[in-house]
């Protein structure tokens, strides 16, 4: 069978010219995109006034209907003087900015913009008035954190509304504090100083920055923590674990009783 | 006991009726039954109808033993019975009647459940969540589907089904008489083998030492120490005290950010001036307080409280006036106040007014101040008693 079909395509090496022009056209696209796609990396740390500039343009075409033309709010939205950099960047980054629709809470979802136009709208809602800066966090000061007095502040302060261990709960009104395990370290030190939405403010003199940082890598720890038994069944304690023992571990027991019994029979 | 054995000992019970037996005898489903009865009835006239079969069931029901040739529908029975009884000249008729409006009826309940659950579809897609009318009418489209379905299954139960009134006899409950004279027996040997009869002194320390170990729990009530009078009313709040977080760090004009909230705690001066914030469990079960920033001019204080607030910054116990929890789940910008146990909701703006929830009263305000160091100070204590009611209180 083989044999008569390798018989009849006589030019067998046409398919490989043919992969070859393919493999080169996208070589070709590929390069004609390297020279012209443009640097992300240079733009985002060119000087500070053309990325406040290009954060102003930016924030007219996607933000100025509702938050109006410079930032003033709406009786839709509200105003952004004073909010800081870290409230822009931190709406921008977990994809709550910008709002899909009028609810009761906006939820975390992809980011819409690139990361080099968040940090453009940010510097410029930034430049509107003093505020909270975008915080960074050094590797020292990471690996100083307190761990241990991370989890106290987050249980006295935090813990309240987000749960002992970062998994969110129900407010009024159809609100709700969101989860934190997607929160990262930036993002949560941005929340704390910034309130986002309906959560309070913690302004430097309540919560100092290591401890804030101490409360970002107790948010890292206890949404993300090691599971040495394996899977973690969604870390919500003895509830869920005891279903998994009954329905399946008993259900198993169950099976394997009735099997010995039907075997002896 | 086998299968065959049930087979056997059935038909001889003398409570079946002996139409049911013989219908089972005919075999395949019940639905099956039905149509041979209406075959037979056929021959009667008319159509081979359901109520024709039935009609035709009853009559020969009625007028003796049941035909044992043609199959009756054994579980119609007793309601052809009834139909059979000539009473009007045109029985037959009238009963038909009877039943067809039944039918309608029973027809116009599922109907009308049919069309409201339609319209509950509808209206949950087509209506406008934000209108007045949504909800209500959403309840009200379920609640007629389900009341139709309801009323349609009743009227089919009282109208088209039989009447029939079954006796179903208790099992016997006492025990056989060998049984009741074997445990009398047991229980008498037993009661001699203890001895209790005899050894008067055994009997007499038992009886005390039982009685004396069912008095015990009474002692307990004592535990619970004298009846509260005045602490109820206090909180360790006075004049003074700074507002200290639980690390002990006084709270000063400019501290909290306008939307920021903190947990604060009495701090007292102690015998060398120094203030120290009373954090033990004894002081935080009725002496935490919320002090929280609202924005200039959000606070709405009731007539003579104006100046118990600074600068938009206001203090609220944290103790639920429902149960005791603590209230701490704060929204800024709704100046909403939760408590996690049930939901009680307070609006911190107006003096926490309870606007959902269990909770019957606000939660007691702090009149608060600044001193010359710009700490902040308590006034007083709360003028009324903190947390949840209680019987007495005033």
């Amino acid at each position: 069978m083989s044999h008569v079909t390798n018989a009849r395509s006589a030019p067998r090496r046409r398919p490989l010219p043919a992969t070859l022009v393919v493999l080169l056209g996208l070589f070709v696209i590929a390069g004609v995109w390297l020279l012209v796609a443009p640097r992300s990396k240079a733009q985002g740390t060119g000087d500070n006034a053309a990325t406040v500039t290009k954060g102003r343009v930016l924030f007219e075409r996607g933000c100025s209907s509702c938050h109006g033309l410079h930032g003033e709010g709406t009786n839709q939205a509200p105003t952004l003087i004073g909010v800081g950099a870290a409230a822009a960047d931190f709406q921008l980054t977990t994809g709550r900015m910008p709002l899909p629709a009028p609810g009761a809470e906006a939820e975390r979802r992809d980011p819409i913009y690139p990361p080099e136009q968040i940090e453009a709208l940010s510097a410029y809602v930034g430049s509107l008035a003093p505020g909270p800066p975008i915080p960074s966090i050094g590797d020292q000061q990471w690996n100083d954190a307190d761990l241990a007095e991370g989890g106290e502040l987050f249980r006295a302060n935090c813990a309240s509304c987000h749960q002992a261990a970062g998994k969110g709960g129900a407010l009024t009104y159809g609100k709700h504090a969101p989860a934190l395990s997607e929160a990262t370290p930036v993002e949560a030190l941005e929340a704390i100083r910034t309130g986002p939405e309906n959560m309070p403010v913690f302004s430097p003199t309540q919560i100092n920055d290591d401890q804030a940082v101490a409360i970002a890598k107790y948010v890292q720890f206890v949404t993300n923590p090691p599971d040495p038994g394996g899977a973690g069944l969604g870390h919500l304690g003895p509830i869920p674990e005891g279903l998994v023992i009954w329905l399946i571990g008993m259900t198993g027991v169950a099976a394997a009783a009735l099997w010995i019994g039907s075997r002896q029979a | 006991m086998s299968d065959s054995d049930n087979r056997e000992t059935g038909p001889d019970s003398p409570n079946s009726p002996e139409g049911a037996d013989r219908g089972w005898e005919t075999g395949g489903s019940v639905f099956d039954r039905s149509k041979t009865g209406s075959g037979a009835a056929a021959t009667g006239g008319g159509a081979g109808s359901g109520e024709q079969a039935l009609l035709q069931a009853g009559t020969s029901r009625g007028t003796g033993r049941a035909k044992k040739t043609a199959p009756v529908p054994a579980f119609l029975g007793p309601y052809a019975t009834i139909l059979a009884r000539e009473e009007h000249p045109d029985r037959e008729e009238v009963d038909r009647r009877s039943y067809r409006r039944g039918v309608r009826l029973v027809t116009f309940w599922f109907a009308l459940a049919g069309v409201a659950a339609v319209a509950f579809i509808v209206l949950n897609f087509a209506g406008d969540v934000h209108k007045e009318y949504y909800t209500p009418v959403l309840g009200i489209c379920i609640g007629v589907a389900m009341a139709g379905l309801g009323f349609g299954l009743v009227v089919w139960n009282k109208r088209l089904m039989p009447d029939e009134e079954a006796v179903q006899e208790r099992h016997p409950l006492h025990s056989s008489p060998d049984d009741v004279v074997a445990f009398e027996e047991d229980f008498a040997r037993g009661y001699q083998e203890t001895g209790v009869g005899r050894h008067k002194v055994l009997r007499r320390t038992l009886l005390a030492a039982a009685g004396l170990l069912g008095l015990a729990p009474l002692a307990m009530i004592f535990n619970f120490g004298s009846i509260p009078h005045g602490e109820l009313q206090v909180t360790r709040w006075t004049r003074g005290a700074r507002l200290a977080t639980r690390d002990g760090v006084a709270l000063r004009l400019g501290d909290l950010p306008i939307g920021g909230i903190a947990t604060v705690y009495p701090a007292i001066p102690d015998q060398n001036g120094k203030f120290v914030a009373l954090t033990d469990n004894q002081t935080a079960a009725d002496s935490t307080v919320m002090l929280i920033r609202l924005r200039p001019g959000e606070d709405q204080p009731v007539p003579g409280r104006e100046t118990w607030s600074v600068e938009g910054h206001v203090a609220y116990s944290k103790i639920c006036t429902h149960a005791g929890c603590p209230v701490g789940l704060y929204e800024r910008t709704t100046q909403h106040l939760l408590c996690p146990c049930h939901q009680s909701t307070f609006l911190v703006t107006q003096h926490c007014l309870p606007i959902f929830g269990p909770a019957a009263r606000p939660l007691p305000q702090l009149p608060i101040a600044v001193d010359a160091d710009g700490y902040f100070i308590a006034q007083s204590d709360f003028i009324e008693p903190v947390g949840p009611s209680w019987w007495s209180r005033t």
